[in-house]
């Protein structure tokens, strides 16, 4: 949404001259609506303080170009009374914020999801306002959101590239020799054109012109020749080899680290990218830095070590001469400035048609089944041929750029060598150099150009290699939004209390849980029933901590989970998803996943347990079978049953069961029934069902609606009640889907 | 922890001791209990055949049951040890690749091998035929869903080292 002024920071706090306060009056909450009323850009505090609420008149900060308008209008200001209140309306993109003296609407202020937060927050502050006139809280800065903003974004590519090449900090003194032995074999090349100079000079034309010169005294020429391509061979090879192997290192290290800091982040981070993209950042972006690092750096760098070298020993040889040959190799530098950023934008948009054409992949192969199912190969094949035309095009755009380098600069040593001939021949009939030193010239311009060539090759390279670069750093510089405590309070096994303080959380400004109180005694059995869309699920993610609550806090035996890490809450804790996940490997492993060191006796008690035992001693292998990457020949309740054995293996002591037994039939769910109540016994549960009939051995069922609470009980008062349970119970009953009644 | 077994169990699990077999004629087994329950063609299974193959034995009644576990062969008296043995050496098929005698080049991958129980000709399942396990060991699996062990790669040939990287 480009406007005039979105793009203008927002600053963190409210000014202090932005209100006139009383003295000693205190500021509780402040924060900025975005929009005017007409719905344009345009940024307006508001502020809270323990006697009134003040609003900046949304028009002096309005108008192009965050200029101030010159109308002074003075502040607004509500006392705070008794029958003042906020209320949000929160649509799709635009949330409104109405302030309404009982009935009567004072003032609303509109506002994009960007700000959505911190005008939760202000309008939380507001509300809890009664019960805190005593005990003040603290000003709150305006400008604090829960989930991290997006990253800054590195100031350029080439940094970027730079950040990525502080890698090979561990293998410096490896890089050091190679940049020797390049050194060494950038030496060993540029003798033969210096040998050749004496050997013309005083060899070949002397004998030319009849002096007595024997053919022995050209051998020492000829052996110095081949002894300085002998040694320029052993020492190349030693080099690439040597600036190979790094370079191996440096790209592994990337991916590792890639990874690894991947793993680290938050489930947003991945709900909101996608697959294809981060395998392709993590795969192809890193190999691509490799073959930079060991291909193109190598090269340019004894390329450019050539060049000087070479630059030193023309001027050596006759000043005057070299100064001619080198007239055009200022322009080829100008060249090569001019269109370096627009090579830069042309590969950074190759990368991301790269990236969609893999996501096109990473997409429809998971989901096969659907395609077929819905016989909708032929377009999936024009999807993919749509994104791999877009990396076509995208390529081709940059390719007209940089393929027209290497005959421009061919072009420049051509026009180099014309001018050598012609100032040659000048000269030496001048008499001011020798035929040997035209030729060594002509020997070391084509060289010199055919070097500056493959340098300015290394333009495009470069600029390829730090989009790749940029989009590591992309992943490496994510937060995660769920972060763990810098100083973590230790978490021994819990009893599994939990308790839930007026949990509020938003996905953007959409309000999926509305203040949830909860208190979870340990070793109770929860089941949370409510419609799709009552926010379920979102709560059991809560208490797994895959996402923080945007307000509101959970403790588990008494701990805010905020201050403890994450690896030590979780380590207690079991799911048993809807979707069984089986990795690549044994039965046995995928039993043993969350603790890989248990034994094959702990694993086959677990299976035993979870109903799994018999049918996995029927297959081939025993527990020692694979299973595939979707589960293999596995069916869903097998597989469910292997996930229960896997939540059953750790001994949680925090269960969550989030739509366990939906996938299964009724005679199989029966099965998995008897395994997960033997799961629960002596642990805290939380089990979400939409077959209600599920829930059945529930300690206190909280039924949800529209992120609230509606009712909590046991199953037959809730019946009694004639609720929202009530209800879903009874079209449950009357529909013949759910075959298991309690 | 391990979760507790006995309660875990629906059924009691017969005793080790209390048990003893009956060949059929057809090499099938009979499990006779203390009190002369009979299970007529008992399946008789090892849990972890590749990784622990010494360890765990199951015995399955003909509808795949669990009757009895023993955590290893040892648990049974010498008679029984041996009818078990028996059973197990029948029922089990996983032959031991000596070495790759041959292999194609082009997919789909045929290998000719000699094995513990001869010559024989197979084609390499399409995805993740050969697996290395962590002690050296490796299961390769042909399309048709066999598996084979090769008990030490390191101790193959070199042909046969060289004919594994290049269908792996």
């Amino acid at each position: 949404m480009p406007s005039d002024n979105s793009s203008a920071p927002l600053p963190d706090r409210l000014p202090a001259d932005c209100f006139s306060l009383a003295a000693g009056e205190q500021v509780l909450a402040a924060c900025q609506s975005d929009l005017n009323r007409e719905g344009r850009f345009s940024r307006s505090w508001l502020a809270l303080t323990d006697r009134a609420i003040y609003a900046e008149p949304a028009a002096t900060r309005a108008g192009g170009g965050g200029e101030p308008a010159p109308t002074e209008q003075s502040p607004h200001r509500w006392s705070l009374a008794a029958d003042l209140s906020l209320s949000l309306v929160s649509q799709p993109t635009l949330g409104r914020l109405e302030l309404r003296a009982g009935d009567h609407l004072l003032a609303h202020w509109l506002f994009t999801p960007a700000v959505t937060d911190d005008i939760h927050r202000f309008k939380d502050t507001f509300d809890s306002r009664p019960h805190r006139l005593s005990d003040p809280v603290q000003p709150v800065s305006a400008s604090k959101p829960a989930v991290s903003p997006p990253a800054e974004r590195p100031p350029g590519s080439v940094t970027a590239l730079l950040r990525v090449l502080s890698f090979a900090h561990p293998y410096r003194w490896v890089v050091l020799l190679g940049v020797i032995l390049a050194l060494g074999s950038t030496l060993a090349s540029l003798v033969p054109p210096y040998l050749t100079m004496p050997l013309i000079d005083e060899v070949l034309i002397p004998r030319q012109a009849g002096g007595a010169v024997t053919t022995s005294q050209a051998l020492p020429y000829l052996a110095g020749l081949a002894a300085a391509a002998v040694i320029s061979w052993l020492l190349g090879w030693g080099r690439t080899w040597t600036l190979a192997w790094v370079s191996e290192r440096i790209a592994g290290d990337a991916r590792i680290r890639t990874y690894a800091h991947m793993q680290s982040l938050s489930l947003d981070f991945f709900s909101t990218r996608r697959t294809g993209d981060l395998i392709a950042r993590i795969s192809s972006d890193t190999e691509r830095l490799n073959n930079y690092l060991s291909i193109n750096l190598i090269e340019f760098f004894s390329n450019l070590l050539l060049v000087i070298f070479t630059a030193v020993v023309l001027f050596s040889i006759s000043p005057l001469l070299a100064a001619v040959t080198l007239v055009p190799f200022p322009l080829v530098i100008w060249l090569v400035a001019s269109v370096r950023g627009r090579l830069q934008r042309g590969f950074a948009h190759g990368r991301v048609a790269w990236a969609d054409m893999t996501s096109v992949l990473a997409d429809t192969i998971p989901g096969i089944r659907v395609v077929k199912a819905f016989a909708q190969e032929s377009r999936e094949t024009d999807r993919f041929t749509r994104a791999n035309r877009r990396v076509l095009e995208a390529n081709d755009r940059v390719n007209v750029t940089w393929s027209y380098f290497g005959p421009l600069v061919t072009l420049f040593s051509e026009l180099g060598l014309l001018v050598i001939w012609g100032s040659g021949v000048w000269l030496i009939f001048n008499g001011s150099v020798t035929v040997g030193t035209l030729t060594a010239f002509v020997a070391y311009i084509t060289r010199f150009y055919a070097k500056v060539e493959s340098m300015v090759r290394m333009v495009p390279a470069t600029q390829r290699a730090a989009a790749s670069a940029q989009r590591i750093c992309e992943i490496l510089d994510c937060r995660p939004t769920v972060a763990d405590p810098a100083d973590p309070r230790p978490l021994g096994r819990p009893r599994g209390g939990i308790d839930l303080h007026n949990i509020r959380f938003r996905y953007g400004s959409r309000e999926v849980l509305r203040g949830i109180n909860l208190r979870i005694a340990p070793g109770e059995m929860i089941g949370l029933v409510g419609a799709s869309g009552s926010g379920k699920s979102t709560l059991a993610n809560l208490i797994c901590r895959f996402h923080d609550p945007s307000s509101g806090g959970i403790t588990v035996d008494g701990i805010n989970l905020r201050e403890v890490s994450l690896e030590s809450y979780r380590r207690h804790l079991g799911c048993v998803l809807q979707e069984p996940f089986l990795f690549f490997g044994t039965i046995a492993e995928n039993i043993a996943y969350g603790r890989p060191e248990a034994t094959p006796a702990e694993i086959v008690a677990a299976a035993r347990a979870a109903g799994a035992h018999e049918f996995i001693l029927q297959l081939p292998l025993g527990y020692d079978s694979r299973v595939g990457e979707r589960g293999g020949r596995l069916s869903g309740g097998e597989r469910q049953r292997i996930s229960i054995a896997r939540a059953l293996l750790v001994d949680p002591a925090i269960l969550i069961l989030d739509e366990a037994t939906s996938s299964v039939d009724a005679e199989t769910e029966a099965v998995i029934q008897r395994a997960i109540d033997r799961l629960v016994t002596g642990r805290t549960t939380i089990a979400i069902a939409h077959r209600l009939a599920t829930l059945r051995r529930a300690d206190r069922l909280v039924v949800l609606d529209q992120g609230r609470i509606c009712e909590i009980g046991r199953h037959d008062e809730l019946l009694a009640a004639g609720g929202i349970y009530a209800r879903l119970y009874q079209t449950q009953m009357t529909d013949p889907q759910p075959a298991t009644p309690p | 922890m391990p979760p507790d077994q006995s309660a875990a169990t629906a059924r009691p699990l017969l005793d080790t001791a209390s048990c003893c077999f009956d060949e059929l004629d057809d090499g099938g087994l009979v499990l006779i209990t203390a009190d002369g329950c009979r299970h007529d063609r008992v399946l008789v299974v090892r849990a972890f055949p590749l990784s622990v193959p010494r360890g765990p034995v199951a015995i399955l009644d003909a509808e795949g049951r669990e009757l009895l576990w023993a955590e290893s062969l040892a648990a049974f008296g010498p008679r029984a040890r041996q009818q078990l043995t028996d059973q197990l050496a029948a029922g089990e098929f996983l032959p031991q690749i000596e070495a790759i005698v041959s292999a194609t080049r082009q997919s789909p991958i045929a290998w000719e091998v000699l094995t513990d129980r001869g010559r024989h000709r197979f084609q390499l399942a399409t995805a993740d035929a050969v697996v290395r396990h962590p002690d050296g060991s490796a299961t390769v699996t042909d399309a048709a869903g066999i598996c084979y062990l090769i008990p030490a790669v390191r101790q193959l040939d070199r042909r046969s080292r060289r004919l594994i990287e290049r269908s792996s």
